[in-house]
Order: C-alpha cells, then structure tokens, then sequence
C-alpha cells in the first residue's frame, strides 16, 4: 500500500502521537517498544523525502532547460524585431523611390504628349510648304512656258534680221555693179543693213536674257525638287517620330500602372513588416513573462529545498535567479518601445528551515511570488 | 605682188565681200558676184569632182554648188545656221560658192594690200592676191577665176566655155 506523503505525515504523526500515550501510560518500558517504532518512522520518513527531491531536481532541470529556449527564444525575437526595423526603413526608402518613379513616369508621359502635339504641328507646316512648293513650280513652269515662247519669237527675228541681211548684201552686189549710178542705193543698203544688225545685236540679248531665265527657271525646279524630298523625308521622320511618341505614351502608361501595382505591394509589406515588428515586440513581452515566470518558479523551488533541504542554492544544476540566466527583455525597434522591466535579484521570504509547511501553494501565490506584476496573474494560473 | 614668176594679178580696188571659211575672213572682188542666198537642199550631181556639192534652182536656172573649204583644201567645217551660197558670174554661167558665213561688202584701197606670206608661195600662189586688215582681222584676198578655171567648170558646169 503506497500512501501519499500527506498520508505517511499524518500517520507518522498519529503514530508518535499513540507512541507518546504508550510512554506516558507504561512509562520508560514503553519506550523501548517505542523505539524500533520511531526508527522505522525515520527511516520512513527519510525514505519518505527522496521522491519529494527527485520531483523538485526533475522540476529544476525542467524550468532550466525552459530558461534556455526562453532565452534563444528571445534573442530570435530579438532579431526578428531589429530586422523587422531595417525591412521598415528599406520599405521606407522603395516608398520614396517609387514616388519618384511615379513623378517621372508622370513626366515622361507628359513630354510624350508635347512632342505628339509638336509632331502634328511640324507635320502641318510641312504640308504647307509641300502645298506652297507645288505653287511654285506650277508658276515656274509658266514662266518656262512663255519663255520658250519668246525664244521661239526671238529665233524668229533672229532669221529675219539674217535675211534681211543677206538682200541688203544683195543690195549693195547690186548697187556696186550699177558704179556711179548705185551709190544712193548703196548708202539705203547699208543702212538697211545697219539695222539688220541691230535687230539681230537685240535678238540676241534678248536670247542671251531668255536663256538665263530659263536656266534660272530650271535651277529653280531643281532646287523645288530637293526641297520636295527633303519634305518628304521629314514628313516620314515625323511619322516615326509620331510612333515613337505613341509607344512611350503607352509605355508610361504601363509604367505607372506597375508603379501602382508596386506601390499596393509595398504597402502591403509595409503593414506585415509593422504588424510583424508589433508581433515581435508581443513575443519579447510574452519571453518577458516567461522569464518573470521561471525566475518564480527557481524562486519558488527555492523556498521548497529551503523547506525541505536547508538548502537555498544549487542542486543539480538549479540556478536560482541567478544574474547569467536573467532574462533581458530586448529593444526591438524605436516604434516598438517596451518598458524595460528592471529586475533584482528576488530574495523571497526565508521560511523557516526545517519547519514542513505542507500548505498548497495555489492560494499563497502572493506570499510565494512577491514581485510579480499586475498582468502576470494569468501565467500563474497554469502552475 | 610677191611673186615675178606669174602675170601680175588684178588688182583689187573698190568693194570687196568678205565671208568667213572656218575662222578665216577671205575677200573677192564684187564684180564677180551675182547674189547671195541662204542654204538650200540641193539634187546630187553625180560622177563630179569631190567637191561639187550639188545643184540649186535658183528661179528657174540649175546653178551648180561647190564647196570652197574642200576646193581649198580646209578642214571640212560643220553647217551653221549662217552659212550661205554665194553665187558668182564665172566664165559667163553661173556657180555657187559654200562659206560659212558672209561678212560684209568693205571698200578696199591698193595701198593696203599687202602681199601674202612668202609660206603660201606654190600652188596657192596663183589665186592669192594678197592680205589685208578689216578691223583687227586679216582678210584673204583671192581670185574665184584663178580658183575655177574654165576648164574645170567644164567638167561639171552647163554652158559654153571659150577654151
């Protein structure tokens, strides 16, 4: 029959207590029945301990090893929390970035527009000048047309002017055979023939002024010819040009619906990067407690081996708040500022050394944990 | 008169028409010279010394052509607009002279004939009858009777020719 310990107490005591009556009723007779009695209660009760020990070693090495992860634990939260920091400020920085992405696109799109308009205009313009060229070389045309005609003219009395001539030499054949008789009419054929040369000495200014303004009429049309195709040259630039504009239009446009969709997607990491340095900063909290929690727990075992060990320090690698294994509780971030909890070295009340006090401690978690915080009642609650 | 071989040539005095053969400016007597017409087409004489260019009618009448730049050995020339026939009175019926282009009727004085180039004396001595200036360019007188004798008409010209 295995008794609690509570049990093996109370019947060591009802024992002693009906071992005391026995010496008191059959006096120092009595005592020598009663000692086997009290060593076996000894040995019992001794006997009784080791269990008791065992349980509070197991939990020592227990609440150690939580220390431990509780520990890694928060230097993870730690980390998470200062990386969490830089995410926030490299968020901050493509934030930025993006707006100036977005402005530029803005622009570019803008320039695109004004370059299209000038285009059209350019186009316009050249249209004109095409138009006013065509003018032109239709009237040069004309001018070559009715040059041609006086030129025509011109050969005309050109011809006349050689005929004439050639009666006037005639004339003057004639009039040198007639001798005497001849020389008035020598003197009328070579007038006659003066003005034949005057006539063709005109024609063939005026040929020399037709011909020049032929030459001029035709350098004109040239010239009307290459600046035709250098329209038209441009014409076609300004058509690449207006397609060129057209895709950076569109272009833009796509840009910035990106940029949009970058921005809805850092806003997105944004808000997890806050509400992850926030979580980050919860968990430092919970190690907080953890830490507040264990330090109870050593605290608490303790006062157990002090109760039942005269024993207030190590056992089995207990280590009872001691400063290498108190929890810091770590800054996460600026935005994540927690108030820092300050610590000592918790002394609980010394109990009385040898003095079983069997009371539970559920109802004298004040007493047991006298520098707990307000909001760690609810970590209490599991022990 | 350059030359004590030949006869004396006629001298020259009075109008003298000057006509160009290529650059060259020549002159004859107007005596010789009946009219002066503008090219015309012309109907081919054949079996005719090389230089007979053909036949005209000139109103009415069959006047024979010849070209003087081959009858003197020039370059052949290219036709111009200017160039004419001179038609003459040689050896009582009529002949028509190529030139390139007819000048002008000029008075010419004996004292300004000078006599031609010694480097011309040979065969063209006979018809050369001397140099002179009309303005700056020199003039080449010549003799159209000593150019076509009577007895080369004969071979290609109508008419009677006293032998």
């Amino acid at each position: 029959m295995e008794l609690t310990f509570k049990q093996k107490t109370w019947t060591a005591f009802a024992i002693m207590t009906a071992a005391s009556v026995v010496v008191a009723f059959t006096g120092p007779w009595g005592l020598a029945g009663v000692l086997p009695l009290t060593a076996i209660l000894a040995f019992w009760g001794q006997a009784a301990w080791r269990p008791v020990e065992k349980v509070v070693n197991e939990i020592t090495t227990t609440v150690t090893g939580v220390d431990t992860i509780v520990t890694r634990a928060n230097d993870d939260s730690r980390q998470l929390a200062e990386g969490a920091a830089t995410q926030a400020a490299s968020v901050e920085e493509t934030s930025a970035s993006l707006e100036e992405m977005s402005a530029m696109t803005a622009q570019n799109a803008d320039n695109a527009g004004q370059a299209n308009a000038m285009a059209a205009e350019t186009r316009q313009i050249t249209e004109q000048s095409e138009q006013s060229m065509q003018e032109m070389v239709a009237a040069m045309g004309e001018i070559t047309e009715a040059s041609q005609k006086i030129a025509g003219v011109i050969k005309l009395i050109d011809e006349i002017a050689f005929q004439t001539n050639l009666l006037a030499l005639n004339a003057a054949v004639e009039a040198a055979r007639a001798g005497e008789h001849g020389k008035g009419f020598a003197v009328v054929a070579e007038e006659v023939r003066n003005l034949a040369t005057r006539s063709a000495a005109a024609a063939k200014d005026t040929s020399s002024l037709i011909d020049d303004s032929l030459n001029k009429a035709r350098r004109g049309q040239e010239l009307a010819g290459e600046t035709s195709h250098a329209l038209n040259q441009m014409v076609g630039n300004i058509e690449r040009l207006s397609q060129i504009t057209e895709e950076i239009a569109l272009a833009s446009k796509e840009q910035a619906q990106g940029v949009s969709q970058l921005n809805a997607a850092v806003t997105q990491i944004d808000s997890i990067t806050q509400s992850n340095a926030a979580q980050a900063g919860r968990a430092g909290e919970h190690y907080d407690h953890l830490g507040r929690s264990t330090e109870a727990i050593h605290r608490s075992l303790g006062s157990i081996r002090r109760i039942l060990f005269s024993d207030g320090g190590e056992t089995k690698g207990t280590k009872v708040a001691g400063t290498a294994n108190r929890f810091t509780p770590p800054k996460p971030s600026p935005a994540m500022e927690r108030p820092q909890p300050a610590r000592g070295v918790s002394q609980p009340a010394a109990p009385p050394a040898t003095k079983p006090s069997p009371s539970p401690p559920a109802s004298g978690a004040e007493a047991l944990f006298p520098l707990m915080e307000e909001g760690d009642e609810e970590y209490v609650e599991g022990f | 008169m350059s030359n004590t071989d030949t006869p004396p040539a006629t001298p020259i005095t009075g109008k003298v028409l000057t006509f160009h053969l290529g650059d060259e400016l020549f002159g004859i007597t107007i005596l010789g010279v009946r009219e002066i017409v503008s090219m015309q087409p012309m109907t081919a004489l054949p079996d005719t010394p090389h230089y007979v260019r053909g036949m005209i009618d000139l109103r009415g009448r069959f006047v024979p052509v010849v070209d003087l730049r081959e009858r003197l050995g020039l370059m052949a020339g290219e036709e111009s607009e200017a160039t004419c026939i001179v038609v003459l009175h040689l050896h009582h019926t009529q002949l028509g002279v190529v030139v390139d282009a007819v000048e002008d009727v000029a008075d010419v004085v004996a004292e300004e004939i000078e006599p031609p180039p010694p480097a011309w004396a040979g065969g063209a001595a006979d018809y050369l009858l001397g140099m002179t200036r009309k303005g700056e360019s020199p003039v080449v007188l010549i003799d159209m009777d000593k150019i076509f004798p009577a007895a080369e008409m004969a071979t290609f010209a109508a008419g009677e020719f006293p032998l």
